[in-house]
């Protein structure tokens, strides 16, 4: 008896199907004056793609919560732009060294917090978060301190110098493709497995033999490297940095990305991400008063739809189909 | 025929509760032994200390020769010990054959980043892992439920799949917690024909069960606990007459005259 491997090949099919939808939408914005500024927040969008990709590759199969991402995606942010701007070295080796680096944190952070059962993971990532923050802002030599520092050069890529809002949109949504790519094949693969096992009973899974903290140690490394991966984005993309954007509330809010996008859902986490990030341009008239929104959702997401946006999208679908027949 | 797995002078205190009492035994390669008492003998206590979820007090567990002591679970497991689970501890949200697959796990290999860049070779392994495990769950007699959540199977086809996700990982010893705890004689005559067929296959099988029926049909050698000490071992015929073991069992006489 064989079975085909069905997941696969349809992940790859959505996922080109994703990058077609991707790859016009700055035209589609285009057409309009009052839309040509989305391709700019898409930016955004799947910067925080990236790093809610990693979150929810811990959270949703991990069962572990991290209130630090914040502090990968700024030593993501600040290795790019230190190397760059200090050394004059190419943002690819920034890049490269902010992941390596946020791996090498996330290794020493994540290896005595899992190896105890419970949410310590989260006690040690909110300290960790607050420590990276008060390097930023006081490791002024280095840092530029609470004023930061700019002129962070752009990206090149065979050549091209990738300085224009569409040339990077293109840019990071490849990256961000790729990294959907990665989370979504190690969900369906054996490491993946493992990890949702050890969410269904840490004993069983033990028994099995499974080493229950390197998995999740693992896991925690990579969410990470992804997180500094969109901080390094950022970085070049913006072209300026200063510690605010890498505080303990971005950390809630990718959490926020990924428990409104649908916890256990890869996919969800973009969707979360999108929304997070196109709902302050919405909501921009309501000034301070946002915040109040952002809970009234999250509220209404944990009470009536515990799997997030996905969640509720596939039950509507469900419906929909038993009236059809 | 050297032992596969030696118990020496085992003891096991939860604060001021002796749990097991100086034990010591041997189990044959490729026997069934089954480890009878009354409630609170310490039989899952002894199983969770050979599986490495509780460390002992003091004595030793040699499996092969080798000590155990200082394992943890998962690494028990990589030594070939497999077990199942008095409660049953399944992987409940998964499916059927998820449950299998990862029963595979030690006999499978791909890491993180061969399997996040799906590199050569994952794909094989997984339908390796997939084929094997469907053959397993047919082995069992669930085959028609493979694609359904364990946790919405009925409970004597949970303990059945929890024995082919212990068997998923060609363990060399099975440790099997009350595996007919909760079912029908039906379903208890289909497992206890099961766990004979393991001895068959050459399997090497600790059987923890009140079921006095399968224990002494398909024991080679029972053991017999009481209060964590060990007060007979032989084979289901002699341990049947035991003096010792009619009195743990039905107590005093004087309280049933």
């Amino acid at each position: 008896m064989t079975m085909p491997l069905p997941e696969k090949n349809q992940t790859v099919t959505h996922i080109f199907l994703f990058a077609l939808f991707v790859a016009v939408l700055p035209w589609v914005f285009g057409l309009s004056r009052a839309t040509s500024y989305y391709t700019d927040v898409m930016v955004f969008v799947a910067i925080h793609s990236i790093i809610a990709a990693g979150l929810s590759l811990l959270l949703g199969y991990a069962g572990q919560i991290s209130l630090g991402q914040a502090a990968f995606y700024g030593v993501g942010a600040y290795a790019s732009g230190i190397l760059t701007t200090r050394l004059g070295l190419s943002p690819w080796v920034g890049i490269m060294a902010g992941m390596a680096l946020a791996a090498g944190l996330a290794y020493g952070v994540g290896l005595p917090a899992l190896r105890l059962k419970g949410h310590y993971l989260a006690m040690a990532t909110l300290g960790f978060g607050m420590i990276v923050y008060i390097v930023f802002n006081e490791f002024i030599g280095l840092t530029g301190g609470p004023s930061g520092f700019g002129e962070i050069p752009p990206i090149h890529f065979f050549g091209m110098e990738i300085s224009s809002t569409l040339g990077f949109y293109y840019l990071v949504w490849t990256f961000a493709l790729v990294v959907l790519w990665i989370s979504l094949n190690i969900v369906h693969s054996r490491p993946g497995r493992a990890l949702r096992a050890i969410h269904d009973s840490e004993k069983a899974a033990a028994g099995v033999g499974i080493d229950i903290t390197r998995a999740k140690v693992q896991i925690f490394v990579v969410s990470g490297v992804f997180g500094a991966l969109a901080g390094s984005l950022y970085a070049h993309f913006v072209t300026f940095i200063n510690p605010p954007p890498f505080d303990i509330f971005f950390s809630i809010k990718v959490l926020m990305m990924v428990v409104i996008g649908g916890i256990g859902s890869i996919w969800g986490a973009y969707l979360g991400a999108a929304l997070l990030t196109f709902l302050p341009e919405w909501l921009a008239f309501l000034e301070d008063f946002d915040v109040l929104a952002y809970g009234i959702i999250l509220l209404a997401i944990v009470m009536f739809s515990p799997d997030g946006l996905v969640g509720l999208g596939s039950r509507v679908m469900g419906r929909i189909r038993n009236i059809k027949y | 025929m050297a032992a596969l797995l030696q118990i020496k002078n085992l003891n096991k205190r939860f604060s001021g509760v002796q749990a097991i009492f100086d034990l010591s035994f041997e189990v044959t390669q490729g026997t069934i032994t089954s480890i009878i008492g009354p409630n609170g003998a310490g039989k899952t206590t002894l199983i969770n200390m050979i599986s490495g979820f509780f460390r002992p007090s003091d004595g030793d567990i040699l499996f092969n020769g080798e000590p155990l002591s200082g394992l943890k679970a998962h690494q028990v497991a990589t030594r070939g010990i497999a077990r199942t689970f008095q409660t049953v501890e399944l992987f409940g949200r998964m499916t059927v054959l998820e449950n299998v697959m990862l029963g595979c796990h030690l006999k499978s290999r791909k890491g993180l980043v061969s399997s996040a860049f799906r590199l050569p070779g994952v794909l094989r392994e997984e339908a390796d892992i997939k084929t094997r495990s469907l053959s397993l769950i047919e082995t069992v007699g669930i085959a028609e439920y493979a694609s359904m959540k364990a946790a919405n199977l009925p409970l004597g086809e949970q303990k059945l799949l929890e024995v082919a996700r212990a068997l998923a990982g060609e363990p060399r010893l099975l440790l099997l917690d009350e595996p007919a705890a909760g079912l029908n004689e039906v379903e208890t005559q289909k497992a206890a024909e099961m766990i004979m067929g393991l001895g068959e296959r050459g399997v090497t099988v600790i059987l923890v069960e009140h079921d006095m029926k399968i224990v002494m049909s398909i024991s080679e050698k029972i053991l017999v606990l009481n209060h964590g000490a060990k007060i007979a071992e032989g084979p289901p015929a002699s341990i049947r007459r035991d003096p010792g073991v009619i009195k743990a069992y039905l107590g005093d006489e004087e309280s049933y005259s």
